[in-house]
């Protein structure tokens, strides 16, 4: 996928983040009443945090994989060429 | 896979398991804020780290103008990638504590505020490279939007000394309090810092790697390129 069109999806999630969770202040409270009250958060947050480091790992690997055989199919081509010139 | 990358991989791992361990079962639950404090122990590594890519992208910037090398481009965009996934899972993982702990997802804080800056200037970094084809160019620019960037990471550092901040003050670092934290709890951010900290850096690592791959390709096609026009023109 072409980051251009990545960044894009990433700014309009933030918009529309930063647009509906928007606050001047004034709502601030605490909100938890007993200690395992706030549970989903807590997976939440290492859910988000661990999906992200996987999704980057599996972009990374791919386009790894990607350029390694890029360069393999480069290097035939070139050995290829080089025979036919020396024959 | 070579043998540094086995290496790195498995210290990852053992500092990840340790880091976990500690987290969920070692340090104590707080009594305020209960199970969601421990957010704490991802986003605080995550937030510090985020701001070392611009002291990166700054010092390779400079040194790309300076002596227009690739090498310096590369290490400068792979810190910012890396740069954007680490600002992004703070900014997610801050987000999500501060639901419980203020009561909103998002408040315009001045420490929110500049970090949020700090976000989009990756984003325009990034911008700014996939909208630019020639590749000279596309570093010169990329360099100066860094260099320029990078100052608003002094910003996020220096926000809760310059504005008022419902923001926690800074725990762990060169500005933190001495035992600002219970021992256990030292602990385990120290761990889970060092965790993230070999992460982040295998991911730089890994990405400049990529680069290395690119370059290695358009050198490549260049030969060919060359061999097929002196066929031709045999």
């Amino acid at each position: 996928m072409h980051i251009g069109y990545v960044v894009r999806i990433i700014i309009g999630t933030g918009i529309l983040i930063a647009l509906l969770g928007a606050s001047d202040g004034t709502e601030i409270a605490t909100t938890n009443q007993s200690p395992e009250a706030n549970l989903p958060f807590l997976f939440a947050a290492f859910a988000v945090a661990w999906l992200g480091f996987i999704i980057y790992a599996w972009y990374l690997a791919s386009q790894h994989s990607r350029l390694r055989q890029e360069i393999a199919n480069m290097q035939k081509q070139l050995t290829d060429i080089q025979d036919s010139i020396e024959n | 896979m070579l043998l540094q990358n086995r290496i790195m991989l498995g210290l990852i791992l053992i500092a990840m398991m340790s880091a976990l361990y500690l987290i969920f079962i070692m340090v104590p639950t707080d009594v305020n804020l209960g199970v969601s404090q421990r957010i704490f122990y991802i986003h605080v590594p995550l937030a510090v780290l985020s701001l070392i890519p611009p002291i990166i992208v700054f010092i390779t910037s400079i040194l790309y103008l300076v002596r227009r090398s690739p090498q310096w481009d590369a290490l400068a965009h792979s810190s910012v990638e890396v740069g954007l996934l680490f600002t992004t899972l703070a900014l997610v993982t801050g987000s999500i504590w501060a639901r419980p702990t203020w009561g909103v997802w998002w408040t315009w804080d001045p420490v929110l505020t500049t970090f949020l800056i700090l976000w989009l200037v990756y984003l325009g970094y990034l911008l700014i490279r996939s909208y630019t084809a020639e590749p000279d160019k596309r570093a010169r620019f990329s360099a100066i939007v860094g260099i320029l960037g990078s100052i608003n990471a002094l910003a996020v550092y220096l926000a809760s000394e310059l504005w008022r901040t419902i923001h926690p003050d800074k725990v762990i670092g060169p500005a933190a309090e001495e035992n600002a934290l219970d021992p256990a709890i030292q602990l385990g951010i120290l761990v889970s810092f060092i965790a993230i900290l070999l992460l982040f850096a295998y991911t730089i690592i890994f990405r400049t790697r990529l680069h290395s791959a690119v370059n290695q390709i358009g050198s490549l096609r260049d030969q060919i390129d060359d061999l097929v026009y002196r066929i031709s023109n045999k």
